[in-house]
């Protein structure tokens, strides 16, 4: 091969999608179809070890000079969901001014648009946050962590409609029908409590009072209709019930601060505890996969991190807001 | 939680997908819109001014699976239609942006010593010869990692034309890198 080629082959590499996307990816992604290739060209593989070296070069110096936080409050403020206080002493007096603008920004926000375009009210909850909505009616929504409903207040007598992203439980108040619509699949009730789970891909409703009945967004599956202490779980796209008489009676855990897991990969089981304690957590990927049965509390982050870790034979650390997992 | 559905989200109106996205990708926009303005302010100002938009025609929103080139087209645009107003220049395509913030990670490809942060200085003046265009496909290329014909939707050209940038800036790009290899290694046999 000539000087030439050898560099129009280097080139051509590193101009491939493919080749890049398997560089990219750590090695990952393509089926093995680049780490075979290198095994059957022995003799370009100093061409090929070039060519990975620069893809993995190009990357880029990353200096941020935008405070993304204050542009983010800019953003909600402008949006109608101003950012809630959490709490820093220290920025107290700052807070006074920023509420101050903030009621005045809302205010106007709230002459100029809430009735011209939009009349959707949107509540949400933060990290470790909770919240008890009433709605119009008197029927009740308690919002768990990180989570956001939107319903309209002022079509709310014609029809009760509500839509939610996250988890949340809903105390109904008998009337005309009763929706909750999440990304995955809806549920619909006359008068009854019940809650939803809608959050990472997944969707599972547990019935507490009355009746209620559940369908799935997409594919085609008849409504399920749950009595008390039923559960229903979408999983691989088909709705699965776990009637109460095949058993106990299915709880609403949440609600008494018990979040339960049943055979759930350790990654789940963090995802809830970033969630309900304002933490990061830190873990290998080999051990985030490990299944988990069990459960943890609300209120002590020790306690909490100790039942979770404890079963599997984990050790955990905290440093401030971190926490790191290990064997 | 694919693009599709995250954006499935935003439509019904959830105000925590609209902060996922800004979450996932406000780095990259900040990063992106380097290449088009120095000006921080009007770079915050469009940012802000995009979201809000999102927001409020959320309703109307085409479907997308990809939401970053969803927004690298939008801030494109606009970021053009700010900077060529503010400078009253037009028929001008393109705004050349000569505080570089384009660098290349070298270091693993050299040795280590104490020339090595002289020649890091070498080479982001060379870069400077890539042009803007080059730059920025470059960048959308490698760093966001897009597709070809992405990169031809958000920068509005066609096919043929992102290779012939990429290419051309690439074979730029080595020949600096093996320049700078050889500086790098005739150092060190000093």
């Amino acid at each position: 091969m000539s000087n030439r080629d050898l560099h129009e082959f280097q080139q051509n590499l590193i101009e491939n999608e493919s080749f890049i996307r398997w560089v990219k990816s750590e090695f990952q992604e393509g089926d093995d179809y680049w780490s075979t290739f290198i095994d059957e060209h022995p003799e370009e593989e100093d061409d090929i070890n070039a060519a990975i070296r620069f893809v993995l070069s190009m990357s880029f110096k990353e200096q941020s000079s935008i405070d993304k936080e204050k542009l983010w409050n800019r953003i909600a403020a402008s949006t109608g969901h101003e950012v809630k206080n959490t709490g820093n002493v220290r920025n107290l007096k700052f807070y006074k001014y920023a509420t101050a603008i903030l009621a005045a920004a809302c205010l106007l926000f709230f002459f100029v648009f809430r009735f011209g375009i939009s009349d959707t009210k949107h509540i949400n909850t933060g990290i470790a946050q909770e919240l008890v909505e009433k709605l119009p009616d008197g029927s009740t929504v308690r919002l768990d962590a990180t989570t956001e409903i939107a319903y309209s207040p002022e079509k709310w007598r014609k029809e009760r409609k509500i839509s939610l992203d996250g988890l949340a439980f809903f105390d109904v108040m008998k009337g005309e029908k009763f929706v909750v619509e999440t990304t995955m699949g809806s549920v619909k009730v006359l008068g009854t409590s019940f809650s939803v789970d809608s959050r990472n891909n997944h969707f599972e409703v547990i019935c507490k009072t009355g009746k209620v009945a559940v369908m799935k967004n997409s594919g085609q599956q008849d409504e399920i209709v749950l009595t008390p202490g039923d559960k229903v779980t979408l999983s691989d796209g088909v709705l699965k019930v776990k009637k109460a008489e095949d058993g106990i009676p299915n709880e609403i855990m949440w609600i008494n601060g018990m979040y339960t897991f049943d055979n759930q990969p350790l990654s789940e089981v963090i995802k809830e505890l970033e969630r309900q304690y304002d933490i990061e957590v830190s873990i290998a990927n080999e051990h985030s996969s490990i299944p988990y049965t069990g459960f943890f509390r609300k209120g002590n982050l020790n306690d909490a991190l100790y039942s979770v870790t404890w079963p599997l034979d984990l050790k955990y650390r905290m440093d401030g807001k971190m926490v790191f997992i290990t064997k | 939680m694919d693009d599709l559905q995250l954006w499935m989200r935003l439509k019904n109106g959830h105000h925590n997908a609209l902060k996922e996205i800004y979450d996932l990708h406000a780095g990259s926009l900040e990063n992106y819109a380097k290449k088009f303005t120095s000006d921080i302010g009007l770079i915050e100002d469009t940012v802000h001014d995009i979201f809000v938009q999102i927001w409020q025609k959320k309703e109307t929103l085409s479907d997308t699976d990809s939401i970053i080139k969803y927004l690298c087209v939008t801030l494109r645009r606009e970021l053009i239609r700010r900077v060529e107003k503010s400078q009253k220049t037009s028929g001008l395509d393109y705004v050349e942006n000569k505080d570089t913030d384009f660098s290349l990670t070298i270091e693993d490809m050299m040795i280590q010593d104490e020339t090595f942060e002289s020649n890091k200085m070498k080479l982001q003046q060379s870069l400077e010869f890539l042009s803007s265009r080059q730059r920025e496909a470059i960048y959308l290329k490698y760093y966001e990692e897009m597709s070809y014909e992405q990169i031809c939707d958000i920068m509005d050209i066609n096919y043929q034309s992102v290779r012939n940038l990429i290419s051309k800036g690439i074979i730029e790009l080595r020949k600096y890198i093996v320049i700078l290899l050889m500086i790098t290694i005739s150092f060190t046999f000093v």
